[in-house]
């Protein structure tokens, strides 16, 4: 591991994997919890314990990998992977379906994150390659794509929501002779405003209430906390721009498959993700 | 003036407009040919979940179908021309959605539509309308969440008289009204289309009653739904049967 510190005033301790083992048993906390109380969580919890670890330690050891690889198909390769994964996430918590949601949610999520991140890389390697390497590229397309999988979950969710329950309101407009567009105005700035609305939550309390993890991540590793603050806000403003790109992708791709160009409102495109 | 001037071209028409339904075999719109002429009025019954309300939608322009085809003043409707034809031939609901504020911000909304960007609010005539139908200038500022099923209905009409539409496509719209309402609003909507010989009306109706005396006024036609198939008539031949009922004579 690199020990390097930016100027000096800290240092970064490495951590056994005996700590690491240690720390975990905190886990039983939960587990004691949820016997106690009869929650039915234990299977969860060890599941989702054991998927954590074996995720990480995967994402790890590929990361050491990629870090090593200087050819760039390997680092678009592991990109694509990640935004695909995103993709399908963001989609497949949704209540409703229709048909080419996963589509809609792969083009937006990596339309949206590979804009922003390539805009951002552009901007702040003036000049210099080192920048446009796996180990910048990587983390800041994953913090991206972490936070504008929540956008667009929700935008999703709202839009197909608010679609589905003003069913009536919408062909009710149509019927006085509102284009598509106007009678699903209301339900697609719903959507956008529900979207973006936990990015500017977490951009106002920033810093007052929660350190985020990536700059806690930069601390814990020595680093100077106005370099630290610096990064963070570079990286809030990338997932602004890309939460707001991708929120507003899937809501409007949304809105185009279930209405058709005669401005008819294809209800019975829309309907229950199938109970398992 | 010739003689024998040619008649005017027919308003609206429905050539053999089918719609299938994925679940069921049956058609739910059966090779439907409907012809509605500039100033005609037109009764329609049927029994419940035969297919009215969908036929009335599908002359609107608001469900695709399958097979056959609309045309408007003798020409098909662009995409682009919808929200321009739905405000022209407006559907109203059985059941009206008007979102949400008070009777007035209800009736003003429409205007906002670019369809409509052209017209204004005209508040003399809407009180006048109120009056015909025995309501107190009160009912403009009600609140819609207080609003009965009946004041309902009687606000989608005043909504959609005041936005100059050329035809009318009631669903029941006296569903929820008393007697004395109902022949109210039956008043104002025959006054209304006989206004102007552009004006027609395609109105379905549960009640024989009602369509006898709709059909008497206004020399209309009766039309019935069965099994998503349609079928008109000169006028209500049998009086005593129910309209659901008789199916066998027909003409189209």
């Amino acid at each position: 591991m690199n020990t390097s510190t930016a100027h000096g005033t800290a240092q970064y301790l490495e951590l056994s994997f005996g700590q690491v083992g240690w720390v975990s048993t905190l886990i039983l906390l939960n587990l004691i919890l949820s016997i106690a109380l009869r929650l039915k969580l234990e299977r969860s919890l060890l599941i989702a314990s054991l998927r954590m670890v074996t995720q990480l330690i995967i994402i790890g050891l590929a990361l050491d990998w990629i870090f090593g690889q200087s050819d760039w198909y390997w680092i678009i390769g592991l990109a694509t992977v990640m935004t695909s994964i995103a993709g399908f996430t963001a989609a497949s918590r949704n209540e409703r379906r229709y048909p080419g949601i996963w589509l809609d949610s792969l083009i937006s999520i990596g339309l949206s994150s590979w804009i922003a991140t390539g805009f951002t890389l552009v901007i702040v390697q003036q000049g210099s390659s080192e920048w446009l390497t796996g180990q910048f590229i990587i983390p800041l397309l994953g913090m991206v794509l972490g936070n504008v999988l929540n956008g667009i979950s929700v935008g999703l969710t709202t839009l197909t929501d608010s679609f589905a329950t003003h069913k009536d309101r919408i062909e009710s407009q149509l019927a006085l002779g509102a284009t598509s567009y106007e009678a699903a105005k209301p339900m697609i700035q719903r959507a956008l405003r529900a979207g973006m609305t936990p990015m500017i939550n977490s951009m106002m309390v920033v810093g007052l209430v929660s350190l985020p993890g990536m700059m806690t991540g930069q601390l814990l590793s020595g680093v100077d906390p106005l370099e630290a603050v610096k990064y963070q806000i570079v990286i809030m403003f990338l997932i602004a721009a890309a939460t707001a790109m991708g929120t507003g992708g899937i809501v409007l791709l949304g809105y185009r498959r279930l209405f058709n160009e005669s401005h008819q409102f294809i209800a019975s495109r829309l309907h229950l993700k199938k109970q398992n | 003036m010739p003689i024998e001037s040619l008649p005017a071209p027919p308003r609206l028409e429905m050539e053999g407009v089918s719609k299938r339904s994925r679940l069921v075999e049956q058609p739910l719109l059966d090779q439907i040919h409907l012809t509605l002429e500039s100033n005609e009025v037109i009764m329609i019954s049927g029994r419940s979940g035969s297919g009215k309300s969908l036929l009335l939608k599908t002359i609107a322009m608001l469900e695709p179908f399958d097979e056959g085809r609309i045309l408007w003043n003798g020409k098909s409707i662009p995409p682009v021309d919808v929200p321009r034809f739905r405000s022209r031939v407006m559907y109203l609901r059985q059941t009206p959605s008007l979102g949400e504020g008070n009777v007035m911000t209800c009736l003003e909304a429409p205007f906002l539509l670019r369809a409509h960007s052209n017209q204004k609010l005209d508040l003399t005539r809407i009180e006048h309308q109120l009056q015909d139908l025995g309501q107190s200038d009160q009912f403009l500022r009600k609140n819609l969440a207080e609003l009965s099923g009946g004041e309902r209905q009687i606000l989608q009409v005043i909504r959609a008289l005041q936005l100059a539409p050329q035809t009318l496509l009631l669903d029941e719209p006296t569903a929820s009204l008393d007697h004395g309402t109902t022949q109210r609003l039956e008043s104002v909507l025959l006054h209304w289309q006989a206004e102007s010989p552009e004006r027609s009306l395609i109105w379905v109706s549960h009640s024989s009653d009602q369509i006898m005396r709709l059909l008497e006024r206004s020399n209309g036609r009766h039309g019935i739904v069965e099994r998503g198939q349609f079928h008109t008539k000169k006028n209500f031949g049998h009086a005593e049967a129910a309209p659901e009922l008789s199916s066998g004579t027909n003409t189209s």
